[in-house]
């Protein structure tokens, strides 16, 4: 049983203190609302500084490492290539960034920002329509990307170049040795599946909403939690397929007609759109938010906005904080072969080049709508996050073909990120085993599905983002410390590279003593 | 080497230590000690410790020399002992720390200048009431010149009996990589033994992690019961270490025992 245990301790613990907080969510809803509502206020009211900082100095150390001796480290054997073309490794950088998420809040988040700015500025005024477009690029810019990079960086050192399972807490043995093996090390094993398996729980949950709303908005599909769970059903299935009988050609195949449809999206909304005032809003956008970076990396805002910045930008870094594990894992899957710059400039540089793209077209596209066309988008978007897109779309030509488009990438994305999920979750759990057995496949794919849905049904989904928001400020602590650590690792090998082996040093004469 | 000493008097160190201190350096048999008082002002001022001193060292066999200088003090300590070829020896003493902060250390500032072995005599000394240490602790940090610290620990002044080379090292990123560094460096600790072995009836090697190595070696110190701890001086540490100071200074302040730094030779 001890032996078990031993072997297993990490799903266990990790299974066992989910399912507590699920049933929670379950049996008091309105308990665990409240109280997760209580506790993520405190902890953004008192330690939203500590994820600004955190987050700005996840930015500045991966520049630094970028730039720094260790640069030409590879995350792999020395003369081992990368895996994947330049292309290839770009596009699903591309599709590990963009997710569910990016679809809608391309249109919603500059419309919300729009409508309801801090206080200090006038809302539905061009000011706050710059001010929109410029957080929404830092929202989903450069920091987001740091963070995942300092997760994925140091997995991927350990475990491709120091040959250590891919587990987080491989990470930490250069501060903590032999002790990565005991109760240290599950615990930090514990709290990356917690964070990841809330995190993709909620976001599945919200998707599976969004999509149900997609399909209400262009057939006679009804908006209602029958769908929800059909879909969810439907996705389930297919993904778990995927996983276990080697239908992965086909969703690698799905994942790349994915992303040319998602560019086929953008390239119609961008030509059949409003281009120029796009093209104007790209270029004036990226500027303020270069010329403001480090304004708006520390603004706590404690005279005015206080709560915006909570609401939006404190939310925002806890939660990527909180993604940073399972994102961070799939990067360092794909990324090996490559050089510590060459992966640091990719990773954080490519995929911020094509979110700020897809924000200009899509919430560049809504807000000539509202201010030039007349048309109040950002009311209805305030009031229905998830539709947002699909309004957009309905002033558009072929809007119906382009929300189904939506639909089918949202749907395709949603498999591809459960089955990733699924695959990370059973990697941790597993020791870090590269092939994970099916059975812990199923029994992860299924507690996210069955999770989702009864919260969907019950409301405890926003009670669970809000745990995953939780669990966010331990994880920051993590990360810095894992910062450390793949600090002392690199200098390690460095110096080892500067200074070999020791020997005895030649004889001094003995008139010199 | 460790033929002849400079020990500094200050009028205010207590006497008890330093004729403790004096008994110490009689064991080493020295060819001569000089007694220096470093003095402010214009007037050359008598210092009755200083000549009680010299005193009780000539009537334990020793040629003495006093020497009055004026200026900087660490300057002037480190020059005669330049000049004399002897090796500097402080008793240990609990600074003020504000008044360290202030105006500094003395043994600080020699420790940084001066290119002799210093020697801070802790006059309580852990296990024994020999005056003459019974376990010596040679920390190493496998750069230095080890041949240089070998003579010194071969010398026939130091009666020991048991001597621990120490080496506290980073972890290296990896198990196996960590396997490999701790057997390579446990395999030049015993060569470093092998040429020790007829001057020490009980020779240890130890080899430990850690990243704050000041506290680490201190720690193995007060673990092993040394009574002398001996490390080499390495000039020249990077930035950040240039700022907080050298591990030298560190082990001067908090060393448990008696400490013997040796110069690096170039």
């Amino acid at each position: 049983m001890k032996a078990l245990f031993r072997k297993h301790s990490v799903f266990i613990l990790a299974m066992a203190l989910a399912l507590g907080v699920i049933l929670l969510g379950l049996m008091f809803p309105a308990a665990l609302d409240r109280y997760s509502i209580r506790i993520q206020d405190l902890i953004l009211e008192h330690f939203g500084w500590a994820y600004l900082l955190s987050s700005l100095f996840f930015l500045v150390f991966c520049l630094g490492l970028a730039f720094s001796r260790f640069g030409t480290i590879k995350l792999g054997n020395d003369h081992e290539k990368p895996q994947y073309s330049y292309l290839a490794w770009f596009g699903m950088l591309f599709a590990a960034g963009m997710g569910i998420g990016l679809l809608f809040w391309s249109v919603a988040e500059p419309l919300h920002h729009y409508a309801n700015p801090p206080a200090r500025i006038n809302p539905s005024s061009g000011d706050s329509a710059s001010f929109a477009m410029q957080h929404s690029f830092f929202h989903w810019g450069l920091h987001p990307w740091a963070i995942y990079i300092v997760m994925s960086l140091a997995v991927a050192y350990f475990s491709f170049r120091r040959k250590m399972a891919p587990l987080i807490s491989s990470c930490f043995y250069p501060l903590l040795g032999d002790k990565i093996f005991g109760p240290i090390g599950i615990a930090i094993d514990v709290f990356a599946v917690i964070a990841t398996l809330f995190g993709i729980v909620t976001s599945l949950g919200l998707g599976a909403l969004q999509i149900t709303s997609g399909l209400a908005s262009i057939s006679a599909i009804p908006d209602g939690f029958t769908t929800t769970l059909s879909i969810i059903a439907v996705v389930t299935v297919l993904f778990l397929l995927s996983s276990m009988t080697g239908l992965d050609r086909g969703i690698q195949l799905l994942s790349k007609i994915n992303l040319l449809l998602a560019f086929a999206l953008l390239l119609f909304m961008f030509s059949v759109g409003p281009t120029t005032y796009i093209l104007n809003i790209l270029t004036t956008t990226v500027g303020n938010y270069v010329s403001s970076l480090l304004t708006m990396s520390l603004s706590t805002n404690p005279f005015q906005g206080h709560e915006w910045t909570k609401n939006w930008t404190l939310f925002y870094w806890a939660w990527w904080i909180s993604w940073a594990p399972f994102v961070g894992i799939f990067v360092a899957s794909i990324s090996r072969g490559r050089t510590i710059r060459e992966f640091i400039l990719g990773a954080m540089l490519v995929p911020t080049c094509l979110t700020f793209i897809w924000f200009s077209v899509f919430g560049g596209s809504a807000l000539h709508l509202q201010l030039e066309e007349g048309v109040d988008i950002a009311a209805k978007a305030v009031e229905n996050t998830s539709t947002a897109m699909f309004e957009l779309f309905s002033y558009y030509p072929m809007g119906e073909a382009l929300t189904l488009v939506a639909v089918v990438l949202l749907l395709v994305f949603f498999i591809t990120s459960a089955d990733s999920a699924t695959y990370v979750l059973s990697m941790l759990t597993s020791n870090g085993m590269l092939r994970p057995p099916n059975s812990k496949k199923i029994i992860w794919g299924v507690t996210i599905s069955s999770t989702a849905s009864i919260l969907l049904y019950r409301g405890g989904l926003e009670g669970l983002q809000r745990m995953a928001i939780t669990a966010a400020l331990p994880f920051n602590f993590i990360m810095l410390l894992l910062c450390y650590c793949l600090w002392l690792g690199l200098r390690y090998e460095w110096r080892e590279q500067r200074y070999p082996a020791p020997r005895l040093d030649p004889e001094v004469p003995q008139e010199e003593l | 080497m460790l033929r002849s000493f400079v020990l500094p008097i200050h009028p205010r160190t207590p006497r008890q230590k330093l004729i403790q201190l004096a008994d110490f350096l009689v064991t080493f048999k020295p060819e001569k000690v000089y007694l220096i008082y470093v003095y402010g002002g214009d007037k050359v001022r008598r210092n009755l410790l200083l000549e009680e001193v010299a005193d009780y060292l000539e009537q334990q066999g020793c040629a003495v020399e006093q020497v009055y200088r004026h200026g900087h003090v660490a300057s002037q300590i480190s020059s005669i002992a330049s000049q004399t070829s002897s090796a500097i020896c402080f008793v240990k003493r609990r600074d003020n720390p504000l008044r360290a902060a202030l105006s500094g250390s003395v043994t600080s500032d020699v420790l940084r200048l001066s290119d002799q072995a210093v020697l801070v005599h802790k006059a309580k000394l852990l296990h024994t009431q020999n005056p003459h240490p019974s376990t010596l602790m040679y920390a190493t940090n496998l750069k230095y010149a080890d041949s240089t610290c070998l003579k010194y620990l071969n010398h026939n002044v130091f009666t020991a009996k048991h001597l621990i080379f120490l080496h506290v090292g980073a972890r290296a990123p990896d198990p196996e990589t960590e396997k490999k560094r701790h057997r390579s460096i446990m395999v030049y600790m015993q060569q470093l033994a092998e040429k020790c072995t007829d001057s020490f009836e009980h020779i240890e090697q130890l080899e430990v992690v850690g990243l704050r190595k000041e506290n680490k070696i201190v720690r193995q110190a007060r673990k092993h019961k040394a009574d002398l701890l001996i490390v080499g001086k390495l000039d020249g540490r990077l930035w950040p270490g240039s700022m907080s100071g050298s591990m030298v200074d560190s082990l001067h302040h908090s060393s448990p025992c008696s400490l013997l730094v040796i110069p690096r030779l170039d």
